[in-house]
């Protein structure tokens, strides 16, 4: 089997070297090489990309630079469809816009992107990162199960926490046939909510097994994002992994939308 | 300590042992009437009053003068004092025997039924209706109708704090007083805090449905009863809930039953017989049912037919 490839696409900017730092742990820990990608309007020298790659990232064993001239989101599309990788790392923007959502290259690398996206705040810089909490927001639904595989192999891999978080949302109504809500009805909540987060994740651990994975399960209430957001604070989340099921237009992505705009901590999207 | 006293009095009604009652029951409610007395305090106002309690609604607890607590406990005073009397005029000797045993003293059952008379209901003249405990109808409002298609109970909606602070209630509790102590209380009354209560009710408990569709029966609002008494039959049947393998609700379940039979086939009892005041809702074609009453079985048909015992029975 060939060794696994984590394509980091950059753009020259210091913003887009966020990434990097997701990137070489994320390589680390999935034993993967990690495959560089500049694209650009005009192809850089290599030399000048490898010394502001060793500047900022001393410690980048084993990468693969590959520069390319042309429309970033193709370009990136491209290579992903040639390399098959099983992530792409990038920064979510690398406008000096801080409360931007995401830049049109991510959105639309996210949108068509074969393999799960991980998309890093640019604010982060070239802080180093590590992973040791993983947050997983599940409402229920089958189709959300589908961020449950990947962020459990990073866990268990990375030997991280894995926490299941479940908002009670009034806005939200599962509609998905096979969805697990919150009871709808309590008479013993000191047995019955431990009941339920049990059976709850003994669901999940019939989709993907958990083995030795440390799993937590939190219940919230009110708005989903908000929720999801102060937990990530509370528990120093690393990582959050969102299962995405590719439409973007309102009504739909709302809480991916929140999450991406205001979580100071990458994000894993994986396509439903 | 609120199953025990109904519980008691219930048996005694429905069975006529008086041995029971004089073997086991009255110690029973003596006991508890004793021991409310003790649980009461008589403060300024002349009233005896009863704090730091929860109610059947555990969406507020360690609230003061719960209106079902009070309003059992005085039944269970007046009963226990009622009881007294008649074990004492029934089996004088057990009585003797019974008052040595636990200390009765001769002016207790008296001072049960002073305390009784004095005790705080929470009942307001004006409006016809029982705040369901001190503060209530300060707390704010919160309108359910907001929330029609929630799959979670109303506290994992909006947070235990505010739900303290709302006047969302998780079960019938001034509602079940009235359903316990049905004949004390004027129609009036009944429908008035039936109606009060039951659009506040976020019914968090799996008890609750079957409540109130027996209550709604009973005031003759037999649309509002069937779709409770649907509401509570899915709990289990329409596994709706993804909580199957946590078994059935057995609670939920007796009290669907209790709905059939003293709700829409209106079930009493008088000193003297059975009764029934029948509120099938239109959809129903009929209601069908056995039941035992002082140690005699009756088959209950309705509409076709009164209720009559079984032949042989």
């Amino acid at each position: 089997m060939s060794q696994p490839i984590i394509l980091v696409p950059l753009d020259g900017t210091e913003k887009a070297l966020s990434a990097l730092p997701v990137a070489k742990v994320l390589g680390e820990i999935e034993h993967a090489a990690l495959h560089i990608l500049h694209v650009g309007e005009h192809e850089p020298a290599a030399q000048a990309l490898h010394r502001r790659l060793e500047r900022v990232a001393p410690v980048l064993e084993g990468f693969t630079i590959d520069a390319r001239v042309g429309t970033p989101a193709v370009q990136i599309l491209r290579v992903a469809g040639e390399i098959k990788p099983r992530v792409i790392v990038m920064c979510r923007h690398s406008s000096g816009e801080q409360a931007k959502m995401m830049g049109r290259t991510a959105m639309r690398v996210l949108q068509e992107a074969p393999c799960p996206v991980v998309l890093v705040p640019p604010e982060r810089g070239a802080t180093p990162w590590h992973l040791h909490h993983v947050l997983v927001p599940h409402d229920g639904t089958p189709s959300t199960s589908a961020a449950l595989p990947p962020a459990a192999e990073l866990a268990e891999r990375g030997r991280a926490e894995l926490l299941v978080v479940h908002v009670t949302d009034i806005k939200a109504v599962p509609v998905e046939a096979g969805s697990l809500t919150t009871p709808r009805y309590v008479d013993q909540p000191q047995h019955e909510w431990p009941a339920w987060t049990r059976e709850f994740v003994n669901r999940l651990a019939c989709i993907c097994p958990l083995g030795e994975l440390h799993v937590r399960m939190s219940l919230a209430h009110g708005n989903t994002a908000a929720e999801i957001l102060h937990l990530t604070e509370k528990q120093s989340t690393d990582l959050i992994v969102l299962a995405w099921k590719g439409i973007w237009e309102a009504p739909r992505a709302g809480t991916l939308k929140d999450i991406l705009r205001k979580a100071r901590c990458p994000i894993m999207v994986v396509r439903t | 300590m609120r199953t025990s006293r109904s519980a008691c009095g219930t048996n005694w009604q429905a069975t006529g042992d008086d041995r029971f009652l004089i073997d086991a029951g009255a110690e029973i409610l003596i006991e508890t009437a004793r021991f409310w007395e003790s649980r009461a305090q008589r403060e300024e106002d002349g009233r005896y009053h009863i704090r730091g309690v929860i109610g059947p609604d555990e969406y507020h607890e360690t609230v003061d003068d719960n209106a079902y607590t009070n309003g059992l406990a005085q039944w269970n005073l007046e009963v226990a004092a009622e009881t007294a009397k008649l074990v004492a005029e029934r089996s004088p000797e057990r009585w003797q025997a019974l008052s040595r045993r636990l200390g009765i003293e001769p002016e207790e059952p008296g001072r049960w039924q002073q305390v009784a008379r004095d005790f705080y209901t929470g009942f307001d003249e004006r409006t016809g209706l029982f705040e369901q405990f001190r503060g209530y109808f300060g707390l704010e409002e919160i309108d359910l109708a907001a929330f029609p298609l929630r799959t979670a109970p109303m506290d994992a909606l909006l947070g235990r704090e505010r739900i303290q602070g709302s006047k969302i209630i998780k079960q019938p509790d001034v509602v079940m007083l009235i359903y316990l102590l049905w004949d004390r209380l004027p129609a009036e009354v009944r429908r008035a805090n039936f109606e009060y209560y039951e659009s506040r009710c976020g019914h968090g408990s799996s008890l609750s449905p079957a409540i109130h569709a027996l209550v709604a029966a009973r005031l003759g609002n037999m649309t509002l009863a069937e779709r409770y008494f649907r509401q509570a039959a899915e709990i289990d049947l329409a596994d709706n809930m993804g909580n199957a393998a946590g078994g059935v609700h057995i609670g939920a379940l007796g009290a669907l039953w209790q709905a059939a039979a003293f709700g829409f086939a209106g079930l009493c009892f008088s000193a003297e017989r059975p009764e029934h005041r029948a509120n099938l809702p239109p959809s129903w074609r009929s209601l069908s049912m056995h039941y035992q009453w002082r140690g005699r079985w009756y088959e209950l048909t309705l509409p076709e037919g009164a209720g009559h015992p079984k032949s042989g029975g």
